[in-house]
């Protein structure tokens, strides 16, 4: 077994070296990088030699089969990316035959093909990467043998246990409703500020707007949840915080909206002036050209709007945390379960906080999904100009 | 410095070249902070000139109004009703009215400024402490309450802005009545209430937007931010809270603590933190956008089938609120979780960490803050993967096609015209975006406070001891809410130099980047 993978280790280290430098050569070719640069990627290309010596050193003093794993995996990674370097190989073979016989062998279209093949081992990685936790969450949810954390991935027994504890024994179901109202409220009030805002500043013009905007910028720049200080004080008073809490931080997601108008404004910005102006000749007036031109052409702004605004308080925790306190019945979903992972709750919760969190994600991805479409026109009409 | 000619600069070699620019640079800072003080002076100046003008324009009013615009100096609206505009000669004088009412009705607005000691270093806000007093009847210790120092000030506060408004009205109906005057002198008519509403509708449209949401900005965040500024010069903390115990201007002295620099000290905990929060918003910001471009164009890549289904992949992490992944992944790399326990069997965890039984990566200073921007990277380069695909489907393709006919490669083509190009469309967002990092709390909180790593060379500063990862704002946030202190007026000089630091980087890189300068350039 040592001797075995000893072996493989050395062919890695001499192909990794010589696979190594040929992608140098290639990519200092195509790129016209030379100088500094060549010598550094040159120096670079010892790497794989070091870490493949080193893992032979310590092989050779390892005593068990486990503590082979690791350098089974070096091994493999340095050898893996011999398959994408081989084939840019041969990419620059054919590209190199190619300029000295005047015809194609592989033609464009194949040395095309070669560089998306390595695009989509890149793309499938990233997408693993990035639903990892996703899965992760889901699996862990079904796990019933414990309720602590443990260090693998697959559940040994399935079931709903955590489920039926997450609505039986905590208050996981106020917060959820909470949540739910401050969602819907929030989406609906926030929308109109920030779209009369991001209109009046894209749209209108008018004395100071240069002014406001320029204010609204420096604003910004105050750490804004230093104002709960004062907030809170104030709805302690009116009787808005505690178990009143979602009713409190509607207010405060809300009252300040305006300021968030760029992505917006950068919306409104891309609708042509010239429709206004042909609008104004035919006798309209500004808040006809408002209601009846320019927001039904807004359509994927005024969704991404109430989509943001729908989020918002199932995200927040900064904010929350400070009307809520520790009054379990006006919790958000994010206040009331950041405690089950905290030291002293996480081996009864974890598998709960799992379940917790599919159930939420369950109808935010689902709207988020169905109305993804206007998201992404939103952000990428709007924030051209951030 | 003495400039080359073009035909000298070209005979540079590039090190010479290179060396040229950075000395260029370097002598064109005096003139930039010259060009900044020029713009302050003028902006004073204009000022200067701007309330001479008005108290001219007063007085001219005063002298050259027949009665009418006399009177209406003292009974609001007077000049408007005498002109006919029924509706906002009511507007004005019912604004007089609840303002003299509100002034100076028992505890009203005088009432509430007298008891403010404002800025009287050393006196109390609000003057009567509350007690608890034996009552003899009931046989118990009763509590006689007495000022609230929050609310003495809270209240002081609005009168001030009440009076400053009430001024600017004044102001207002004064010049409109002149404006009258002059209109019916040339014989025509002024404007009645119904055009008034209607215009409201049209011309004066923005004002019928704007109120809203700028009533909303004005309460919920321009007051809260001048009363955290002016607690800055009180004692405001857990002990003085203002209800049981009074507090008191203190004048400058809390800003004393800042020159503090030993250990615990607010001046070295305030150095070290501001120190990480610069470098994690720059590392955060940079990586997220290079990256997320380049995930972009791998995606747009011509030939790239099912575009869409990688797209979403990647767009479903901002559909999952951030707490929940965040949580979960922060257990992941924990001792005990999937990844940390990977690491720690396959002996990926260096040995010099395990020296210091440091069992996990958010065990170590070094490898934590790592931790931080790599997830970070997670987190945000599906936002910025959307924003730059909107941006390559907007350069015009005839720039690469003619670009390839000239034999450029693809990496020149990136340099060339990709790179500048986002550069100029996403300069601001990347301003915001900088800005944003210096103030993300939920990364950082979320990511570390169930693995607190206490910084040794700090230790407790501002009453709640400081982590190795600690931002800014997540310092402010602890401060504020989970120490036993509370000490607000540091809370609120934090928060003053945190805008003094965001302020200062927002100027220069508004100076430098070219998309601001010209705002219709891309409409």
């Amino acid at each position: 077994m040592k001797t075995l993978s000893k072996i493989f280790l050395w062919i890695g280290i001499v192909l990794g070296f010589i696979s190594c430098n040929m992608a140098i050569n290639l990519v200092a070719d195509s790129f016209s990088v030379g100088g500094w640069w060549l010598l550094l990627m040159r120096i670079l290309s010892v790497v794989p030699v070091v870490v493949g010596i080193i893992s032979i050193l310590k092989i050779e003093r390892a005593t068990s089969r486990k503590e082979l794993l690791p350098y089974a995996i070096v091994t493999i990674i340095l050898c893996s990316p011999l398959a994408g370097i081989f084939m840019m190989c041969i990419k620059d073979v054919v590209l190199k035959l190619n300029s000295f016989k005047g015809k194609s062998l592989l033609g464009a279209k194949a040395s095309r093909r070669l560089g998306n093949i390595a695009v989509y081992v890149a793309l499938v990685l990233i997408t693993l990467i990035w639903l990892f936790p996703f899965f992760g969450i889901v699996l862990e949810s079904f796990r019933v043998e414990t309720t602590a954390q443990v260090s693998y991935l697959w559940p040994k027994e399935f079931g709903f246990d955590n489920y039926i504890r997450l609505f039986k024994e905590t208050d996981f179901f106020r917060w959820f409703v909470n949540t739910g109202i401050m969602g819907i409220a929030t989406a609906f009030l926030q929308t109109i500020f920030v779209l009369s805002m991001s209109y009046v500043l894209s749209r209108l013009r008018f004395k100071g707007r240069k002014g406001l905007m320029n204010f609204l910028l420096i604003l910004g720049m105050f750490p804004g949840f230093l104002t709960m200080l004062l907030i809170y004080k104030v709805f302690s008073d009116f009787g808005l915080t505690e178990s009143m809490a979602p009713i409190g931080l509607i207010i405060v997601y809300c009252a300040s909206s305006g300021m968030g108008y760029y992505v917006s404004k950068g919306f409104f910005d891309t609708i042509p002036k010239s429709l206004d102006e042909a609008a104004r000749v035919d006798g309209a007036t500004r808040f006809q050209i408002f209601y009846k031109l320019i927001l039904p052409l807004s359509k994927p702004i005024v969704i991404y709007t109430i989509l943001m605004g729908f989020m918002a308080p199932w995200g927040d925790f900064m904010l929350a945390s400070y009307l809520i306190h520790e009054n379990s019945q006006g919790m958000s979903v994010a206040v009331g379960m950041f405690e089950w992972l905290s030291k002293t709750n996480v081996n009864t919760h974890y598998t709960m906080f799992c379940a917790a969190g599919v159930v939420i994600a369950i109808p935010v991805t689902a709207v988020f999904l169905a109305l993804q479409k206007y998201y992404v026109e939103g952000v990428t009409g709007g924030a051209v100009k951030g | 410095m003495k400039k080359l000619s073009d035909l000298d600069y070209l005979k540079l070699n590039k090190f010479q070249a290179f060396l040229y620019k950075l000395k260029l640079f370097f002598c064109a800072i005096p003139l930039w902070f010259k060009g900044i003080g020029i713009k302050i002076l003028n902006f004073f100046k204009s000022c200067g000139l701007g309330i001479k003008n008005e108290i001219v324009d007063i007085i001219t009013t005063f002298t050259k109004g027949n009665w009418a615009v006399k009177i209406s100096f003292f009974i609001f609206g007077f000049g408007n009703f005498y002109y006919g505009q029924i509706l906002r000669g009511i507007l004005f004088l019912v604004f007089e009215i609840v303002f003299i009412g509100y002034m100076f009705v028992p505890s009203g607005g005088a009432y509430w400024l007298s008891k403010g000691n404002w800025f009287n270093t050393g006196a109390t806000v609000g003057t009567v402490q509350s007690q608890t007093v034996y009552n003899e009847i009931l046989d118990v210790d009763v509590l006689i309450s007495g000022d609230d120092s929050v609310k003495v000030m809270l209240y002081g506060l609005l009168t001030i802005i009440f009076i400053i408004a009430f001024i600017y009205t004044w102001r207002l109906q004064v010049k409109q009545c002149r404006i009258c005057m002059g209109i019916t002198a040339k014989g025509k008519k002024v404007k009645s209430g119904k055009d008034d509403l209607r215009s409201l509708l049209d011309d004066q449209f923005h004002k019928t937007l704007l109120s809203l949401p700028l009533f909303g900005i004005l309460a919920f965040t321009v007051l809260p931010i001048i009363y955290m500024t002016i607690i800055a010069f009180t004692s405001y903390d857990a002990a003085h809270d203002g209800y049981a115990n009074l507090f008191s201007w203190v004048g400058l002295e809390n800003f004393n603590e800042l020159f503090n620099f030993g250990k615990g000290g607010l001046g070295l905990a305030f150095g070290e933190i501001l120190g990480w929060t610069l470098m994690w918003a720059f590392f955060a910001t940079f990586t997220n956008y290079f990256l997320g471009m380049f995930v972009a164009i791998m995606i747009n890549k011509k030939g790239i089938k099912i575009k869409k289904f990688w797209r979403t992949a990647l767009v479903m992490t901002i559909a999952i609120p951030q707490f929940v992944s965040l949580l979960y992944v922060a257990k992941l790399f924990d001792g005990s979780g999937i990844i940390g326990k990977l690491l720690l069997n396959w002996d990926l965890i260096p040995e010099s960490m395990l020296a210091l039984n440091q069992q996990s990566l958010w065990q170590n200073e070094i490898s934590s803050k790592i931790l931080l921007i790599v997830l970070n990277i997670w987190v945000g380069i599906p936002y910025i993967m959307l924003m730059a695909t909107g941006i390559l489907m907007n350069i015009p393709q005839d720039l690469y096609e003619s670009s390839r006919i000239d034999g450029a490669k693809p990496w020149q083509q990136y340099t060339k015209i990709t790179l500048p190009y986002m550069m100029f469309v996403m300069g601001p967002y990347l301003l915001t975006s900088f800005v944003g990092n210096l103030n993300n709390f939920n990364v950082i909180y979320l990511l570390t406070q169930n693995n607190q790593l206490i910084n040794t060379e700090i230790g407790t500063a501002g009453g709640v001891s400081v982590t190795y990862t600690d931002l800014l704002i997540t310092w402010l946030y602890k401060m504020t809410l989970n120490s036993a202190e509370s000490k607000y007026y540091l809370a609120s000089i934090i928060g003053i130099l945190v805008f003094v630091v965001v302020a200062i980087l927002s100027l220069i890189v508004y100076n430098v980047i070219p998309s601001t300068k010209n705002e219709e350039d891309f409409s």
